[in-house]
């Protein structure tokens, strides 16, 4: 009898155990004449990761949040050639971003701890690093409209890999359409033009986008929508 | 952030419905209907009775159920999107003989006919113990309907312990096997009865569900003192988060009880995919007149280009994770032989390694080759234009794909990375090793430490060991001694298990090779596993773009010594096998292996194993041998579940980990093999075209 009531305790232990393990097992260390490094996570952080619920929280916060005006100067000053502000909604965190490649229109950024964003024409086409990334997206049409700043209406889709690795992409229907002439002072840069709004629709999904469109025809600074998990991001061309 | 643009506060509204996205939704998960809640019996159910419900294609649930009288453990495997394997453990008091606790292991399959469309509902067939002396065995057939998005409504037919309150028709139900054979006698024949149950979603954590019950609970009432007091059972479960859920149960007006499960979705990470440093972006060439010499391809006469060219790729491939084995350049084509050593994607591996050479070769290099390298042989080889890889990035990863030729790596010779070989690895880390599940036994178990070290002469050759030292645990004091009336081939476990100072795990000299097109070949030598040591030689032939691969392996052995230190006992065998291996599509690939195991018993295998993208991966053997059940044992024959989880799956960090357990019911002497490391199919098959497909979504990533 009393047996029996310890079953479910042991059972159970073998089940913390086997997260100890996973745990352990990452623990350790090696050495390699090639100089392929173990992980360098540590193993509080793999923790933190296994713990459901922390999705969000795990997302892309890798940077601690800072005052935008202390961080734009800070990566002006250390990062050379153009520089992006990228702030994400779904945790609050900022991250600055220098550009690392460009490859016709597209440009790839990429953060001081290597977390990548590519922007096409000002677009987002792509990020990497972040978890549940925007794997790529097809934005010429929508683009056309944005830059010449004219109404209508276009289709965007955006691929994301789902939980199993499988590519899936997510079209939707979008519709242009302009707003004021904004000229709007942040630190030291004043952001200034055409205010371009993008409404899409589609695979279950109801996303605003929104631009602003300097008068030479370039985003200045944009607030776009990233996927189901990053959710939207402010985008600020700190430096051409 | 948005607070500081009042204008695009105005404008933009956060309408984003993330729910309603079908990210993470597979065409074979919408097929089916997805269970609420497990029942009981640790299959998607209500109480003691089933639900025609199935589980997300690909779960592992584990599940604990306890009441006074009885403790199950149950591991549901949803094998295929319709088919849900049970693997259960279970204790019940007074059932046993001469009054003592049972202590039973038992197998049932639970498969969905149909899925709910319209009007229709969703039908189930199940069979509950599949095997043995049957204290659980049951069948049914089952029907679930949506009545509501909340609202679940089942009613179904079952024999067996199903049909055995309210019962009608069917004469006698023949008696189980009692050495644990497959009782297909009694299946379906019987008394049978009916039962029908409600579930409802009280909200996003809680389910209330409430049954009928077929089941009469005699034996338990004659031998335990159970007491049945109504057919009504109820239950109450709450989901703790998505992957953890407790609930309780009040069956038969008389007893409550608890369970607690935690079920592994394949398709829901914990971590989100992709916590990594972002790859290199591809560097487009210049205009042919901004570097005329480059693109003439003039720089190739120059003998220092070469090593310069080869030292920087080998630099920015060693800080991805990858090493470079080798390269051939000339002024239009490249060839890199490249280890993938940190993405469990190897098409991953495959882009990061294009991006780096767009932007370490001379323009005049057009078509690039890369080679993977497994196991120190050349496996297959992927090659791109390099104006498709400037075109194309960053665009769905199909359109790359269809622009790459996919085929057998290509001979010959290639410049070795100077001062790679002879590599050498060595790591301590610490490791846990259980006693094997049995419900009889106390838990042991010991901690300790392992040192493991790897030399790589050449490609191919390689020296490695590992050695065990216990800091504590229990394991020697096990009392299980195995009373196999054959030579204890395996199931003498506990007798090695006992010994943790300095015992050698494996000791070995491997040497693989490519003796021809489309075949490989291994030769291990030395201490291959814990309980032999030895010489094993394999063979395999795969064409990279071939379903179809053939094999064969033949083992000289020796058991070791229960120390596992150098000795060995007397008992030295030949072991060998063919085998067969098949690509099925979807991840879904068949293996059968023919020959001769490890006690000198002749039989095949069968096994069958379904693999997912992101690297998870279940599957489900089977051995019958020539040996006679009897001398088998209680289980009869050797069977099992495998399982393997990557740990970038539950990190979201690229690594190679993996947890990868195989849980067999019974482990006896009959249909066993020599556990040699890195057996050739599972070596070589990730980069040939079946692996390279299946994950080919994450190329950019």
């Amino acid at each position: 009898m009393s047996h029996t009531r310890r079953r479910p305790r042991r059972v159970l232990a073998r089940g913390i155990c086997g997260l100890a393990l996973i745990a352990l097992v990452t623990a350790g260390c090696a050495r390699d004449s090639a100089g392929l490094g173990a992980p360098k996570a540590s193993v509080g952080a793999k923790l933190g990761g296994l713990l459901p619920g922390r999705k969000a929280a795990a997302a892309p916060a890798e940077a601690a949040p800072a005052p935008a005006p202390d961080l734009a100067q800070a990566a002006l000053a250390s990062i050379p050639g153009p520089v992006v502000l990228a702030s994400f909604e779904a945790n609050g965190a900022q991250m600055v971003f220098g550009l690392v490649g460009e490859n016709g229109a597209m440009r790839s950024y990429q953060s001081p701890d290597q977390r990548g964003l590519v922007l096409r024409a000002g677009l987002l086409a792509a990020t990497r690093g972040l978890g549940n990334d925007l794997m790529s997206s097809d934005t010429a049409a929508v683009s056309a409209l944005i830059h010449a700043r004219r109404p209508g209406t276009a289709e965007r889709v955006q691929r994301y890999l789902d939980g199993s690795g499988i590519e899936r992409p997510v079209p939707m229907r979008c519709t242009v359409a302009l707003g004021a002439e904004v000229s709007q002072p942040i630190g030291a840069i004043t952001y200034s033009g055409q205010q371009v709004a993008e409404h899409c629709e589609g695979s279950g999904a109801v996303i605003d986008n929104v631009y602003i469109v300097s008068p030479e025809g370039r985003i200045v600074m944009s607030r776009q929508w990233l996927g189901p998990e990053l959710g939207y991001v402010t985008i600020q061309v700190l430096r051409g | 952030m948005a607070h500081r643009f009042p204008k695009f506060a105005q404008i933009s509204t956060l309408a984003l419905l993330a729910a309603g996205l079908p990210l993470g939704q597979s065409a074979a998960q919408a097929e089916a209907t997805m269970g609420w809640s497990l029942g009981a019996y640790g299959a998607p159910g209500l109480l003691d009775m089933p639900t025609a419900e199935a589980l997300s294609d690909g779960t592992v649930a584990a599940s604990v159920a306890a009441r006074a009288d009885q403790v199950r453990g149950n591991f549901a495997f949803q094998i295929a999107p319709r088919m849900t394997a049970v693997l259960r453990f279970s204790r019940e008091k007074d059932l046993g003989p001469g009054g003592a606790a049972l202590k039973d292991r038992s197998l049932d399959l639970h498969y969905q006919i149909l899925s709910e469309a319209g009007m229709r509902p969703a039908v189930a067939v199940g069979l509950r113990d599949i095997m043995g002396n049957g204290q659980q065995s049951a069948e049914y057939v089952v029907a679930t309907k949506t009545l509501r998005p909340d609202l679940r409504a089942t009613a179904g037919i079952g024999w067996g312990r199903l049909g055995s309150q309210g019962s009608f028709g069917g004469g006698t139900r023949p008696a189980g096997s009692l050495d644990g054979r497959l009782n297909g006698d009694a299946w379906f024949r019987g008394p049978m009865a009916a039962f029908a149950g409600l579930a409802w979603q009280a909200n996003d954590k809680l389910t209330l569900k409430a049954e009928i019950s077929s089941d009469a609970y005699a034996t338990e009432t004659a031998l335990a003192g159970f007491d049945r007091k109504s057919s009504l059972n109820f239950g109450a479960e709450y989901k703790i988060n998505p992957m953890a859920s407790v609930a309780a149960y009040y069956l038969a007006g008389s007893e409550v009880g608890v369970q607690f499960t935690i079920a592994l979705d394949p398709h829901q990470p914990p971590a989100p995919s992709g916590l990594e440093t972002a790859p290199l972006p591809v560097r487009p060439r210049p205009a042919p007149g901004a570097d005329p010499e480059g693109w003439s391809g003039a720089w190739s006469a120059d003998p220092t280009a070469e090593p310069a060219i080869r030292a920087s790729v080998a630099q920015a491939l060693a800080k991805d994770g990858q090493v470079l084995d080798g390269m051939r350049l000339s002024a239009t084509a490249v060839d890199v032989r490249v280890r993938n050593e940190t993405y469990g994607a190897q098409s991953q591996a495959i882009g990061h390694t294009a991006r780096i050479l767009t932007r370490a070769l001379p323009p005049s290099v057009e078509t690039i080759t890369i080679t993977p390298v497994a196991g120190g042989m050349p496996t297959s080889a992927v090659t791109f234009r390099r104006a498709d890889l400037e075109r194309l990035e960053n665009t769905q990863a199909g359109e790359i794909l269809a622009a790459a030729q996919i085929g057998e790596a290509a001979p010959g010779a290639f410049t070795p990375t100077e001062g790679l070989y002879p590599r050498y690895q060595v790591g301590v880390k610490p490791y846990l090793e259980f006693s094997s599940f049995d419900p009889g036994q106390d838990l042991h178990a010991d901690a300790g430490l392992e040192l493991s070290g790897r030399l790589e002469f050449l490609p191919g050759l390689v020296l490695s060991g590992a050695l065990h030292q216990k800091v504590a645990g229990n394991l020697d004091e096990q009392t299980r001694v195995s009373t196999s009336p054959v030579q204890h081939v395996r199931s003498d476990l506990a007798e090695y298990q006992k010994h943790g100072d300095a015992t050698l795990q494996r000791l070995q000299l491997a040497w693989y090779a490519r003796p021809g097109e489309n075949l490989y070949s291994r030769v291990s030598l030395g201490y291959l596993e814990r309980m032999y040591g030895g010489v094993s030689g394999e063979i395999l032939w795969k064409p990279v773009d071939s379903r179809l691969a053939l094999g064969a392996e033949l083992d000289l052995v020796k058991q070791r010594d229960f120390d596992q230190r150098l000795g060995f006992q007397n008992y030295e065998t030949v072991s060998g096998h063919l085998s067969a291996y098949y690509d099925f599509g979807s991840g879904v690939t068949g293996q059968l292996d023919v020959g001769r195991y490890l006690a000198r018993d002749w039989g095949a295998t069968v096994s069958i194993d379904r693999k997912l993208a992101n690297g998870w991966s279940v599957g489900a053997f089977a051995t019958l041998t020539d040996m006679s059940s009897a001398d088998f044992g209680t289980g009869s024959f050797d069977k099992g579940v495998r399982l393997r989880i990557p740990l970038s799956w539950a990190l979201g960090q690229p690594t190679q980990m993996t947890f990868a357990p195989t849980i067999r019911p019974y482990t006896g002497d009959g249909g066993a093999r020599v556990d040699v490391e890195g057996r050739l199919y599972e070596t070589v098959t990730e980069t040939h075209m079946g692996g390279l497909y299946e994950d080919w979504g994450r190329f950019w990533r």
